[in-house]
């Protein structure tokens, strides 16, 4: 099948578009995949971190409204644990993250807190008692455990500290892995390019190139046309026109030549 | 140079690839669009647009010259490996850049070593995919290529004389044009054998497929991690084993038993010293498993030691056992049949048995010539006589084979590979057997070797399939002076 230079010059700049297109659509396709997942990953570890700092506040408030109530050695009220808010927190933190590290930590936690909860619920008899010192049974028996939920809690967080590091090189991997694509797209596209122009070259830009030298030539010292070259398209067809042309216009220079020469001697031996 | 033709015939080659791309997008499409689907269309569509691209502007071209055809070779193979990488590289998972390109490298080349510790977690389009790249290098790219171009055009004939080794071209009479089509219908026809026996023997429709695919080109890449151990079954290692062996054996002879209807042409003397070095090599492997205790019965520890060996000498590299454990005699007995693998005009790599025939009779020469100077000592090989000139290329073949062996071991030396694994990691790669011993052994991976490491075993593989020689071929004219 013989192509025309303008079939062979839209085919060639169809493919190089089609690979610019596929380069252009991954890029956005990678970059809005790979945004989504990673604004979520890190969107998941902040929520969690900040779950896990209400936590120990939470904790922090109630040991201090203990302290408080054993430092008076007199209460109006005792303070609250409210264990329900506690508990909701420890489930959106198991929701929200599933790292296979920090689902066991929040198991930890809660059981920690209720294991605190259940000792600082003998707070009342420990105030209302005269055998048992306050103090003691804080240091004795509610500090540790109140430790306990505390480094429980500080586990947890740095668990979700690590888990965030480890998203954020999952992110830097991802964003090479994610310009790849692109990349060879591009790459491919530069290719294609390159190509063309070796093509272009080869076959349009250097025959023309030697048509005018030949032309040249012809026109400058009456050389004979004789520039050929191997092809299927319309420069092919131009250059045998030229070469037809210019060599028909040789003969009929030889031609007139050769006339007015015929004249002159003519006119000579007419005169003799 | 004529960068035109070479760009149109190596175009040619992408386009072949292209289509095996394209037959992963419809398994893909096939099951259900899996996660492999957009990787494998977007490296189909850019595979085929530069496969296209020359013959938008390039016309037939009738003749190329002989470094026009090393380098239309070498440049087929390269592209090959760049675009067969494609798919893994876009997909992602454990497919680095360089893993992709170890994983493309090792399927063209039929070589079978992988990266993946879980090749089952794969989608099934990439599985297919990976299989395609042993079917494509495993009757050479350039061999799909010259089934393209017509017969009567002297581009083929000169190709042909590059591509197909020049042990295997001569036999048995073959015209060189047709030798081509000998090689495709022998392979498509071990490849519709591979596909009916197992289908009968009971692997799944898709895992048979992918494995047949995978032992004509005497690949190794499996479905499983398991390799054919997975499947479990007795019939399906005996279907492996003959389809292995027929894969071994020069396409020339199988066709001329089957024309033929005959099996004298088995009564070759190459075909003998492979099968009784096969049989030999197996029965000391199984001895040696049942002496280290691997397996308790005689039989099983037999069958054992001839699935191995055959997978290596085959340079097949399928498993039925894990042979990281095996000790070091074992391991040598496997390098040893990795080094020296199958007959010359298969789809096998390494050293091959005829060169090494060859090697054994112009020793013996050498030394009839040492005892009885004025005796006429020639070399018969094949019922013909050989002249020196004839010899001199396989022989040196053997001695740059070792050389580049010592190269690649002592560059993973210095990378940081252990010895062990440098050693034998380098004999599988360039002899294109697949698993190596240790953590790259039968049931291992290539994974834990270092970047570099991964690319001298890459370049082993190259080397091991196009037989060297035409790498060095464009390497000296890249440095000649005279084509400058």
């Amino acid at each position: 099948m013989k192509l025309s230079i303008k079939s062979k010059l839209t085919l060639s700049l169809s493919a190089i578009a089609a690979i610019l297109l596929i380069s252009a659509t991954i890029s956005v396709l990678e970059y809005s995949k790979m945004s989504t997942y990673v604004s979520d990953l890190i969107a998941d570890d902040i929520t969690s971190l900040n779950t896990a700092h209400k936590l120990a506040e939470i904790s922090n408030k109630y040991n201090l409204d203990i302290l408080a109530v054993i430092g008076d050695d007199a209460y109006d009220e005792l303070p609250r644990f409210d264990q329900e808010y506690f508990l909701s927190h420890c489930d959106i933190l198991r929701s929200s993250l599933e790292s296979n590290v920090i689902q066991p930590l929040t198991d930890s936690v809660v059981f920690s807190c209720a294991a605190y909860v259940l000792t600082s619920l003998e707070l009342e008899n420990v105030l209302d008692s005269y055998f048992i010192d306050s103090r003691s049974w804080y240091f004795n028996r509610l500090q540790p455990s109140f430790a306990l939920l505390k480094s429980d809690i500080d586990a947890l967080e740095t668990a979700i500290y690590q888990d965030l590091e480890k998203n954020s090189k999952t992110f830097e991997r991802g964003f090479y892995r994610s310009i790849i694509p692109g990349i060879v797209a591009v790459a491919v596209g530069l290719l294609l390019v390159l190509m063309l122009l070796l093509f272009m070259l080869a076959y349009y830009v250097n025959p023309l190139y030697k048509m005018l030298q030949s032309l040249d030539g012809y026109r400058s010292y009456g050389k004979k046309y004789t520039y050929e070259f191997d092809g299927d398209d319309q420069l092919l067809k131009l250059n045998e026109g030229i070469s037809e042309v210019a060599n028909e216009n040789l003969q009929l220079r030889k031609r007139v030549k050769e006339l007015k020469a015929r004249v002159s001697n003519e006119l000579e031996s007419n005169k003799s | 140079m004529n960068w035109k033709a070479i760009s149109r015939n190596v175009g040619l080659a992408l386009l072949v690839s292209s289509l095996f791309m394209f037959f992963s997008v419809l398994v893909s499409v096939l099951n259900g669009n899996d996660s492999a689907l957009a990787a494998l269309a977007i490296s189909f569509t850019i595979t085929f647009l530069v496969g296209i691209f020359p013959f938008i502007f390039v016309r037939r071209t009738n003749a190329i010259t002989l470094k026009e055809g090393y380098v239309t070779i070498t440049l087929s193979w390269l592209l090959s490996f760049i675009f067969g990488m494609l798919p893994y590289a876009l997909w992602g998972g454990p497919f680095s850049l360089e893993n992709a390109w170890f994983e493309s490298v090792s399927g063209f080349t039929t070589t079978g070593a992988t990266i993946l510790d879980n090749v089952e977690a794969l989608p099934n389009s990439l599985l297919f995919w990976r299989a395609s790249t042993h079917f494509i290098g495993g009757l050479g790219v350039v061999v799909f290529l010259l089934l393209i171009i017509p017969d009567s055009s002297p581009v083929k004939l000169r190709l042909v004389n590059m591509e197909i080794s020049s042990l295997s071209r001569g036999a048995y009479g073959m015209r060189i044009n047709r030798t081509v089509y000998i090689f495709a219908y022998v392979y498509l026809a071990i490849f519709a054998l591979a596909l009916i026996l197992y289908i009968l023997a009971g692997m799944p429709v898709f895992d048979a497929l992918c494995h047949a695919m995978s032992v004509c080109a005497t690949g190794g890449f499996s479905t499983r991690n398991a390799s054919i151990g997975a499947f479990n079954s007795r019939w399906i290692e005996a279907a492996t084993m003959l389809c292995m062996y027929l894969s071994s054996l020069h396409f020339g002879l199988l066709f001329m038993c089957v024309v033929n209807r005959s099996l004298k042409f088995m009564k070759n003397a190459i075909v003998t010293y492979y099968t009784g070095s096969l049989l030999l090599f197996s029965l000391l492997m199984g001895i040696g498993l049942k002496i280290a205790g691997f397996f308790k019965g005689w039989g099983e520890a037999l069958w054992n030691g001839l699935f191995e060996v055959m997978c290596i000498s085959t340079t097949t590299g399928f498993a039925i056992a894990d042979n990281s454990a095996w000790p070091p005699v074992l391991c040598g007995l496997i390098l040893l049949a990795a080094a020296v693998c199958a007959c010359a005009g298969s789809t096998s790599g390494g050293i091959k048995i005829d060169r090494i025939v060859l090697f054994f009779k112009a020793l013996g020469r050498q030394i009839n010539r040492i005892l009885h100077p004025s005796s006429v000592n020639e070399i018969k090989f094949g019922g013909k006589v050989l002249k020196d000139q004839d010899v001199y290329p396989h022989l040196l073949y053997i001695a740059m084979y070792t050389v580049l062996l010592a190269i690649s071991a002592v560059l993973c030396l210095f990378i940081g590979v252990g010895w062990q694994n440098s050693i034998a990691a380098s004999i599988t790669s360039i002899s294109n057997v697949g698993p190596a011993l240790g953590e790259m052994g039968s049931m291992g991976s290539f994974n834990c070797a270092p970047v570099a490491a991964k690319l001298v075993f890459s370049f082993d593989m190259f080397l091991g399939r196009i037989e060297i020689y035409p790498v060095l071929a464009v390497v000296a004219m890249i440095f000649d002076s005279r084509n400058r």
